[in-house]
């Protein structure tokens, strides 16, 4: 299946839309259109009806005003002359319509306004006739009258309103049977057009159908794709992070042997320099009870020796063992602390820096400076001894290196920023250089002039445990006016362990 | 009937420290034989006899100093041994190793262990140590193992 590009896809299903829009649109017009042919066709037959009906009464009426002169004429009753004098009204109004309804039809060109006017005219001769024999009935011209009659003049005239009304009624029906079969086409023409309309529409529609079927295939494919991806990423950090896991834990362990096993040899060191020490002590003495003649030049070496040499140098052994106790002991510390398991709770740092800071008040009071805690420092979810730890060194540092010629000032603050807690410790003291910004947080190293006790651990450990507490510390100096060290720790440490980071 | 003297049993592979230990009871005055092994397993050997059961020292006092790092067992190992067994289990356990662990410590208390003792660097407090070990091991009455 080749892939259906998005803006393609868009484009397609666009048109087919347009196409659709455009077919009902023209369906719709093409109803209207056919419906109000429909409508116009219908009424035309209806006139013709009209035209046909007005026709016949006219035809009655000029029948009924003959009935009623003959039957008036036979009876001499006046009685009989009323369907006369109703039929001469109904004649003049029917042939008023007449005329106006054969002018509408067919915008008046199916039936001519001659044919109409001729047909009238005669009917109008007839009415005429009629009228005139009344009256010479009832001037008692008898003879005349049946003269007029006998003369067969009023049948003429009516033989000529029937042969023009057949006309025009033939004229009417044409017209009317035209109208009805035009009708039937053209909604014939309706029924085609809809049905080629709804194919189109059906079409229109599965090929759209099609099209979105094929491009949501793709779609859960490339999902599939994502998901697979997806997983294969996350296994993949998770076999990452498992590494970096193995490798502390072994580097924890290897820290634990050493410092473990380098003791041995120490304790040896230690024990039978002492052992010595004793030794020396029992020479000494004896060589103090005995007689001593400074005068002879191997008895003072000896003297020298015993008083001077051998203490200098059992001194120096004394002091490199104390010293590589005390790192030793640090590196079990640090491993310790690495392996020490994390409890999270919830912990106000606003009290906890306060806490640090009076642990170390006296120090801050020797020294006259004076320490500030700006703000109100969030409550956060982290290890509490984990987060004094880091306090107390940083506080411990700050006042380590104040410098005499300016009144110390520390300055704590700290927000929370996104997912962490972000804290600083400022300080006016001596600074550190920016080349050592990153020296002072490996073990044993310090910076500057080494003029303050220390064993250089105290930021190994920060670092260490901020790392652990999800962040990191850092410095900021010029190497002059002061420091400060920025700590990042985790705003919910459950979270962060939660989610298997170290 | 007088009591057998008790037999101090050092299993400590370290000689010097062996040594030291061995140089600083015996400052402290005490005469008790001690016997010394540098491993774990020709330690047990003696205390459990050839058939394991330590019926071949039934009848003597024994106090046993112990060092946890051992190259052939852990002195956690040799620990759960001897209070395991019916004869040695009343038998006092001084654990003497380097390390302050918390966790060990602790363990070797859950074990039976009756003292901890820490070597420190500073010889001054290891020795005065030994010797109080040596005081205590003087006042010591330790059950007989009948």
């Amino acid at each position: 299946m080749t892939p259906v590009h998005s803006r393609a896809f868009v484009g397609y299903n666009i048109l087919l839309l347009a196409i659709g829009s455009v077919v009902l649109l023209t369906l719709v017009s093409a109803a209207f259109l056919y419906s109000d042919r429909s409508q116009d066709l219908a009424a035309e037959a209806l006139r013709a009806s009209r035209i046909d009906r007005l026709v016949l009464e006219i035809v009655s009426d000029l029948v009924d005003a003959e009935t009623s002169q003959r039957g008036f004429i036979i009876t001499e009753k006046e009685s009989y002359l009323a369907p006369y004098e109703t039929a001469l009204v109904e004649f003049a109004r029917d042939a008023d319509e007449l005329r106006r309804r054969a002018a509408e039809i067919g915008d008046g060109r199916v039936i001519e306004p001659r044919a109409v006017e001729d047909l009238l005219d005669i009917g109008a001769r007839k009415m005429d006739l009629v009228k005139q024999n009344l009256a010479e009935f009832r001037a008692g011209h008898l003879d005349e009258l049946r003269l007029v009659i006998s003369s067969d003049s009023g049948k003429v005239l009516m033989d000529a309103v029937r042969t023009k009304s057949a006309e025009i009624r033939d004229l009417a029906a044409a017209h009317r049977i035209a109208s009805a079969a035009a009708m039937r086409d053209a909604s014939a023409t309706l029924t085609t057009l809809i049905s080629i309309g709804v194919a189109m529409i059906v079409v229109l529609t599965i090929g759209a159908a099609l099209f979105i079927r094929r491009r949501l295939l793709e779609l859960e494919e490339t999902r599939r794709d994502l998901v697979e991806i997806n997983a294969d990423l996350e296994a993949r950090v998770r076999e990452r992070t498992e590494t970096v896991l193995r490798a502390n834990d072994e580097l924890q362990r290897y820290a634990y042997i050493v410092g473990h096993d380098l003791r041995a040899p120490l304790v040896n060191i230690m024990g039978f320099t002492s052992e010595l020490e004793s030794s020396v002590a029992t020479i000494r003495g004896h060589l103090e009870t005995s007689d001593t003649d400074r005068s002879d030049p191997a008895r003072r070496d000896l003297v020298l020796a015993v008083e001077e040499d051998i203490p200098e140098a059992l001194g120096f052994i004394r002091t490199s063992i104390n010293r590589m106790d005390n790192l030793i002991n640090e590196i079990l510390k640090l491993s310790r602390v690495g392996r020490r398991v994390l409890e999270p709770a919830t912990v106000d740092t606003h009290a906890l820096v306060s806490e640090c800071i009076g642990a170390i008040r006296q120090r801050f009071d020797e020294a006259g400076a004076e320490v500030v805690v700006e703000g109100r420092l969030p409550t956060i979810v982290t290890d509490r001894a984990g987060l004094e730890q880091i306090f107390s060194n940083l506080l411990d540092n700050a006042a380590k290196y104040l410098v005499a010629d300016r009144p110390g000032r520390i300055v704590v603050r700290g927000r929370i920023e996104r997912d962490r807690a972000v804290f600083e410790v400022e300080d006016n003291g001596r600074g550190i250089a920016p080349a050592d910004h990153e020296r002072v947080f490996e073990l044993f190293r310090r910076a500057g002039v080494q003029d303050r006790p220390g064993e250089g651990i105290g930021l190994a450990h920060t670092r260490a445990m901020a790392r652990r507490l999800g962040g990191n510390v850092t410095v900021a100096s010029d190497g002059t006016n002061g420091t400060t060290f920025r700590i990042a720790v985790a705003k919910d440490l459950v979270l962060r362990l939660g989610r298997g980071e170290p | 009937m007088e009591p057998k003297p008790v037999v101090i049993v050092m299993i400590e592979d370290d000689e010097g420290h062996a040594r030291l230990i061995e140089k600083n009871i015996r400052r402290a005055g005490v005469t008790n034989e001690i016997l010394s092994f540098r491993d774990g397993t020709t330690a047990l050997d003696h205390l459990l006899g050839p058939d394991g059961s330590g019926r071949a020292v039934a009848g003597r006092s024994h106090l046993v100093l112990l060092d946890l790092n051992l190259p052939d067992m852990t002195g956690i190992d040799i620990l759960a041994r001897l209070k395991a067994n019916e004869h040695l289990r009343r038998a006092p356990v001084i654990v003497l190793t380097t390390t302050d662990d918390q966790r060990e410590i602790q363990r070797c208390y859950d074990l039976g262990a009756n003292v901890y003792i820490t070597k420190p660097l500073n010889y001054d407090s290891f020795a005065n140590a030994i010797r109080q070990l040596g005081l205590f091991l003087a006042v010591m009455q330790i059950p007989e193992v009948d």
